[in-house]
C-alpha cells in the first residue's frame, strides 16, 4: 500500500505524499526514540528533531525510492543513516544491532486502521500481549526496558511481540 | 511536526525516479569508454602491435576483466547510493575478483619489452579523472548510504576504465611493468579515492 502511495507521491500527488509522511512519522517516532535511547539520549524533543531531519532527508531523496521494492527497508536505511550521522556529529556511539528494532518498529497495519477498529482489535488481545505491545509500540521502550517492566526475559518479549503483531495483522486483514 | 509534513506536501513537484543502477552504470561505462578510448588513441597513439594483440586470448581476457571491473564497480558504487537496496556478495566481490583476474593475466610472462614506467601510471591517473568525476557526481545525486565503500568502488571503476584505454596505447608486454604500473594503480585509486571522497559523498 505504501509503495503505491509513494509512487503517487513521486508523480506529484500531495495527498498521497501526506499519507506517506504521516505513516513514516509515526513509525520513525518510535524508531528514533528507541535508537537514541540506546545511544544514551532520553530527551523526547531530541527524538522529534531527528524525526524531522529524517523526514526532510526522505523528501530530498524521494526520487531514489523504487516502487517495485518494499517501502520500509528504504525508509529505515535513510533513518539509520541520519541517526548514525547524528551520533557521529555528537560523538556518541550508535547501537550496533538494528534488526530486532526494525522488526519491532515496523507498522502494525499496511493501511492505517480507524481508531475504533484499532481499539476493538487490541481489546480482543490477551492482557499480557496488549501490555507488551503498549510498552514497545506506543511508549517506545527498548526491548530490555520493556522486558524489565513486563518482568519477562528479552527473548520471551520479542517472541510475544512478534506473535501479537502477526495475530493483529491477521485480524486486521480479516476485518478489511 | 505537523508543520514539517505541511511544508513538505505544499507545492509538491513530481520527481524523476532514479534509473536502476545497472542501467546507469552501463551508460557511464559506455560514455567513459567512448570518451577515453578515442582520446587516448588520438593523443597518445595506438600501440604498434594492437592488431596482433587483439588476436591474443590473454590480452582479450585482460580487457574483458577490465570491462567487468569498471562496469561492476560503477554498479556497486551506484547500488550503495540507493537506500534499502540489498547488496549481495556477488555485487561486492565482482569488481575486486575481476581486477585480481586482470592482474593475474598481466602477471603471466609475455616477452620483455621497453617499459614506460611511471609515465603509464601518471597517464592512467590523468585519464581516470573525468570518468571519476562523472561517476561521483551521479552517486551524489542519489543517497549514498556507505560513503567509504561507494567511494572505493568509484576509485576502482575510474581506474579500470583508464587502464583499459591505456592498454591500447602502452606497447609493454613486460609482466612486472604491467602489474606495477597498470594494475596496482587501479587498486591504489580504490584506496585513495575511498579515503578522500567519502566525506564529499555524505549528505
Amino acid at each position: 500500500m505504501t509503495n503505491t502511495l509513494m509512487q503517487r507521491a513521486q508523480a506529484g500527488d500531495a495527498e498521497a505524499y501526506r499519507l506517506v509522511l504521516e505513516t513514516a512519522r509515526a513509525i520513525l517516532t518510535v524508531y528514533a526514540r528507541r535508537f537514541l535511547l540506546r545511544m544514551g539520549i532520553t530527551d523526547r524533543a531530541e527524538a522529534e528533531d531527528r524525526v524531522q531531519e529524517i523526514l526532510l532527508a526522505l523528501h530530498e531523496k524521494r526520487h531514489t525510492y523504487d516502487p517495485s521494492q518494499p517501502f520500509e527497508p528504504w525508509l529505515f536505511t535513510i533513518a539509520r543513516y541520519k541517526l548514525i550521522d547524528y551520533g557521529r556529529r555528537t560523538k556518541r556511539r550508535p547501537p550496533s544491532t538494528e534488526l530486532d528494532e526494525e522488526a519491532l518498529a515496523a507498522p502494525v497495519f499496511e493501511e492505517p486502521a480507524s481508531h475504533s477498529d484499532l481499539e476493538k482489535l487490541l481489546a480482543d488481545l490477551p492482557e499480557r500481549s496488549r501490555e507488551v505491545l503498549r510498552l514497545v509500540k506506543l511508549e517506545g521502550l527498548s526491548v530490555a526496558e520493556a522486558a524489565a517492566r513486563a518482568q519477562m526475559s528479552e527473548s520471551a518479549l520479542k517472541v510475544l511481540v512478534h506473535r501479537t503483531l502477526k495475530q493483529l495483522r491477521k485480524k486486521s486483514s480479516e476485518a478489511t | 511536526m505537523r508543520d514539517v509534513v505541511e511544508s513538505l506536501t505544499r507545492d509538491l513537484k513530481p520527481v524523476r525516479r532514479a534509473p536502476p543502477p545497472w542501467l546507469l552504470a552501463g551508460l557511464w561505462a559506455l560514455a567513459s569508454s567512448a570518451l577515453l578510448i578515442p582520446f587516448t588513441l588520438l593523443v597518445f597513439g595506438a600501440r604498434g602491435d594492437l592488431t596482433e594483440m587483439t588476436a591474443r586470448p590473454l590480452f582479450l581476457g585482460a580487457l574483458l576483466c577490465l570491462f567487468l571491473t569498471f562496469f561492476s564497480a560503477a554498479r556497486l558504487g551506484l547500488v550503495l547510493a540507493i537506500p534499502g537496496r540489498r547488496v549481495g556478495v556477488l555485487d561486492r566481490g565482482l569488481p575486486y575478483v575481476s581486477l585480481v583476474g586482470f592482474t593475474v593475466l598481466l602477471a603471466i610472462p609475455h616477452e620483455t619489452h621497453a617499459a614506460h614506467g611511471l609515465n603509464c601510471t601518471l597517464t592512467l591517473v590523468a585519464l581516470s579523472v573525468l570518468p571519476g568525476i562523472l561517476l561521483a557526481w551521479l552517486a551524489r545525486r542519489f543517497a549514498v548510504i556507505a560513503p567509504g565503500n561507494a567511494a572505493s568502488a568509484i576509485g576502482i571503476a575510474m581506474g579500470a576504465v583508464a587502464a583499459l584505454a591505456l592498454s591500447l596505447h602502452c606497447p609493454s608486454r613486460d609482466a612486472s611493468h604491467l602489474v606495477v604500473f597498470h594494475a596496482l594503480p587501479v587498486f591504489a585509486l580504490g584506496v585513495v579515492v575511498g579515503l578522500g571522497l567519502r566525506r564529499w559523498l555524505r549528505w
